[in-house]
């Protein structure tokens, strides 16, 4: 077996793992939680943490967690996921699929990212009008970066799953560098051209 | 597979791992180190690191709070009090009231069905492993009422109340075995039994002129902790102080009288040169058990009674009045205190059984055996002035209280200790002056089979000058002592409310490994909806509420009036710390409740109008808010249509 192809199938099992775990993360630090920062997780399929509890600190603000996705969100962002990994696969088996195989998780990391920016503006901007803080101005959480509210404080990263989704990515890319799928862009490629014929 | 590590890839993953480790530790290092928030405006200097105290504290004192009916509890070295337990009296402040059918169960005397919220706590005892404290229960009795609560020690709790019957109350000594398999109960108040005892002692006895009987109960306790009566053996006298053998004592029970006189007033209960220290076989009495050596009660038909001459029992002279009787950590020396003398006897329990086995016996009383004391004792000292209770270190020393000399002596015991302090034994050592008048005294597992040494509390009856004035009632005084340091240094004052008897410690690490944060039960209910349920049969409504910031569900709840209200209070939290309350205006109802607690209240909603329901702890920047109204609609106002319905 080739290189190329030990690479892009070393993916597969990774793209799969990430399912297994949060993409990205927000923890919330407030003075009344010291024994813990509160969790808000998302998978590739559900949200999950402490949310019930996110909730009664932010009833206040006037925000509710999760942010809101539509319904199709969590089947596509599976589907995606499960779609990277069978591209790999595909990639390891047929080369000429290495190609679409490298590019296409930066694609969807690119519109996960995007779409969860838009959830956290909507998230910021949909405060509830009978919220206790109404001198409170709507406000955008980053998707990645630090949101101070007061003396609250709230953390947002990607996470393991994410990471894992980028190794695997990464793993691809050098596959499909290894076939030469990826050169066309790269000055050793101007080197290896023909030269002349005298 | 070696072309796969070119170099490149190599570089190439070194990279990744590289960019990886920083963005990922970066943002997560301050949830990896429990570290604080980024540097905030609102950030203030603070003269200590949080969490200073729950970090240097070493042991959880809990100490008896006598007429306070429950426990407090405190932490040292800091001397910060952390909590009290209510266990007998009701307490609206801890939540513990009869509303609750469950404590009002445990409150209710089985026999007269009568609520008694009236008691006197005393003796703490922990649960222990091998003579060791384990950190499950905390038992403790009631001196008043003849009653022994169990306190669990993951939630701070009181988990049952056992009466004990035969007897009207006035209970004393109280302890529990070394494997928590038994606990004994002195009966202190002399009692006129009913006739089935009488006759079984074969006693005169005139309910008038006395001289009335008493004497101890053993309480077995199950694996889960669960209390039950399991005999009572009675005889002419009654019973101070009591402790279970183990070690060199293991398999005898040994208990104190201050009233061998068998009489009825203070001047004729001292009118003896000498009182007695028993020692009871054990195995003696499950004998009489198994050989049905016994008879029952009208009152409890299923605890049997057992006649004091039907079992192995011996006595021995001590000092008169004796009050503390304590158990060195081998289990070898028994060390008894004459309250009316100045003199402490320590009596070696192997020259007790040598004794025994050699008959040197002086007479009898009652046809219980007199053991020589000078073949059973290994001191006599004279160390001052009103003797009281006795601990124990880990480096082979005694610690005696003094009532009147307000002070307390440290004597080195005999062998085998004596290898450990290398001092002449029985010989004063030291003197910790107290302020004032010393009750008991605690060391940490000082009455354990390992003691940890180190302090030393001094719990005084008397505090007078002490604090600042508050009155003609002073509160009560804990003294701590540093006992590694010779002589002995006095660390902190701290005035805690009345009052305290015995007092036990225990490692930090036993307990709060185990405490909880939160209950559980309201999650196994999460599934279940407020609801409202009107009984027209019964005059009863019967409701659940869910209970979570800041809300009360059902709001509002209409009642006829005169109808019986029972409410199942369910707490939707789980966030440690955020106990909510249900008090209800205008009537005799206030319960707590607890992170994920499920509480029931029960009363009946005799007054009409409208009574609003609001939470008694503060909860949240909205726990004014939190409120809802119980509307009681007046007797012929009422109708179907003004039930409360729920949108489900």
């Amino acid at each position: 077996m080739k290189r190329q192809q030990l690479l892009a199938l070393a993916a597969v099992p990774l793209f799969l793992a990430s399912l297994a775990f949060p993409f990205w993360t927000a923890r919330m630090k407030a003075p009344t939680y010291p024994e813990k920062a509160l969790a808000m997780e998302l998978y590739a399929y559900k949200y999950d943490g402490d949310l019930e509890e996110w909730n009664r600190v932010g009833r206040a603000v006037g925000v509710r967690v999760p942010p809101p996705v539509p319904d199709v969100f969590f089947p596509l962002f599976t589907a995606a996921v499960v779609g990277m990994g069978a591209l790999a696969l595909a990639g390891a088996l047929r080369e000429r699929w290495l190609g679409v195989a490298a590019v296409c998780p930066w694609l969807v990391l690119g519109v996960l990212m995007a779409w969860g920016q838009y959830s956290l503006y909507l998230f910021g901007h949909s405060l509830d009008p009978e919220r206790p803080l109404r001198y409170l101005e709507p406000f955008t959480p980053p998707i990645v970066g630090v949101l101070t509210l007061g003396k609250i404080q709230t953390y947002h990263f990607p996470y393991v799953g994410s990471l894992l989704f980028v190794a695997a990515a990464a793993l691809v890319v050098a596959s499909a560098w290894q076939a030469g799928r990826l050169r066309l862009a790269w000055p050793r490629t101007r080197r290896e051209a023909p030269v002349s014929a005298d | 597979m070696k072309g796969l590590l070119s170099s490149k890839t190599v570089a190439a993953l070194l990279l990744g791992l590289l960019a990886g480790t920083l963005v990922f530790g970066i943002a997560l290092r301050p949830f990896i180190r429990g570290g604080t928030a980024a540097a905030s405006p609102y950030q203030r200097p603070y003269p200590m690191p949080h969490q200073y105290w729950a970090k240097t504290d070493e042991f959880y004192v809990f100490a008896s709070g006598g007429q306070q009916g429950g426990v407090y509890v405190y932490g040292i070295p800091s001397m910060k009090a952390l909590s009290e337990v209510p266990i007998f009296n009701e307490d609206m402040a801890w939540g513990w009231t009869a509303e609750d059918p469950e404590i009002r169960q445990m409150l209710t005397n089985p026999w007269t069905g009568e609520l008694i919220t009236r008691g006197d706590t005393h003796h703490p005892s922990l649960s222990k492993t091998d003579g060791k404290y384990d950190g499950r229960w905390l038992f403790i009795n009631d001196k008043m009422q003849a009653r022994v609560g169990r306190v669990d020690l993951d939630t701070f709790r009181t988990g049952q109340v056992l009466w004990i019957p035969n007897t009207t109350g006035g209970v004393h000594g109280f302890n529990v075995g070394p494997d928590t398999r038994l606990a004994v109960q002195n009966f202190e108040h002399e009692q006129y039994p009913e006739e089935a005892i009488r006759k079984h002692l074969g006693l005169e006895i005139d309910p008038i002129q006395g001289p009335y009987v008493a004497g101890v109960a053993g309480i077995k306790i199950a694996e889960n902790g669960t209390m039950s009566n399991a005999w009572q053996v009675w005889g002419p006298w009654q019973f101070d102080m009591a402790r279970i053998g183990w070690g060199k004592s293991a398999g005898w029970l040994m208990t104190t009288a201050y009233n061998t006189e068998r009489a009825t007033d203070a001047v004729g209960m001292f009118k003896r040169e000498q009182d007695y220290l028993f020692f009871w076989n054990l195995a003696s009495i499950q004998k009489a058990l198994a050989e049905k050596k016994y008879v029952t009660t009208q009152q409890a038909p299923d605890v049997p009674v057992i006649a004091w001459k039907d079992v192995e029992v011996y006595v021995t002279p001590v000092p008169l009045n004796p009050h503390g009787l304590d158990v060195s950590p081998t289990g070898k020396y028994l060390l008894t205190s004459g309250k009316a003398t100045t003199l402490v006897v320590a009596v070696d329990f192997e020259k007790v059984t040598q004794a025994v086995q050699e008959k040197k016996f002086i007479g009898e009383e009652y046809g219980v055996r007199i053991l020589d004391p000078n073949a059973v004792r290994a001191a006599t000292m004279d160390l001052g002035m009103g003797p009281t209770h006795i601990e124990f270190d880990d480096k082979g020393y005694a610690y005696v209280g003094f009532f009147v000399d307000s002070d307390i002596k440290k004597v080195p015991l005999g062998e085998p200790y004596t290898k450990l302090h290398q001092k002449e034994p029985w010989k004063v050592s030291d003197v910790l002056p107290a302020h004032f008048s010393v009750g008991h005294l605690l060391v940490p597992g000082g009455d354990t089979a390992q003691p940890y040494g180190k302090y030393l509390i001094s719990m005084n009856k008397l505090t007078k000058d002490t604090f600042l004035p508050h009155g003609p009632l002073e509160t009560e005084n804990h003294e701590l002592f540093n006992i590694e340091e010779n002589p002995a240094l006095l660390v902190d004052q701290m005035p805690l409310g009345p009052e305290t008897h015995y007092s036990q410690a225990i490692p930090v690490s036993l307990v709060s490994s185990k405490a909880k944060h939160a209950y559980t039960e309201a999650k196994a209910l999460a599934a279940e909806k407020p609801r409202v349920e009107y009984d027209y049969a019964r005059k009863e409504v019967r409701v659940t509420m869910s209970v979570v910031r800041s809300f009360f569900t059902p709001n509002p709840l209409t009642v006829p009036q005169g109808w019986k209200v029972k409410i199942r209070l369910v707490s939707g939290e789980t966030a440690m710390d955020i106990t909510h309350g249900f008090a209800l205006d205008g009537y005799n109802v206030s319960v707590s409740l607890d992170p994920g607690e499920v509480r029931e209240v029960e009363f009946v909603a005799d007054k009409a109008g409208v009574h609003w329901y609001y939470c008694i702890w503060f909860c949240s920047e909205l726990h004014m808010e939190m409120r809802g109204r119980m509307i009681i609609v007046p007797q012929g106002e009422w109708a179907p249509a003004k039930e409360t319905r729920l949108a489900l």
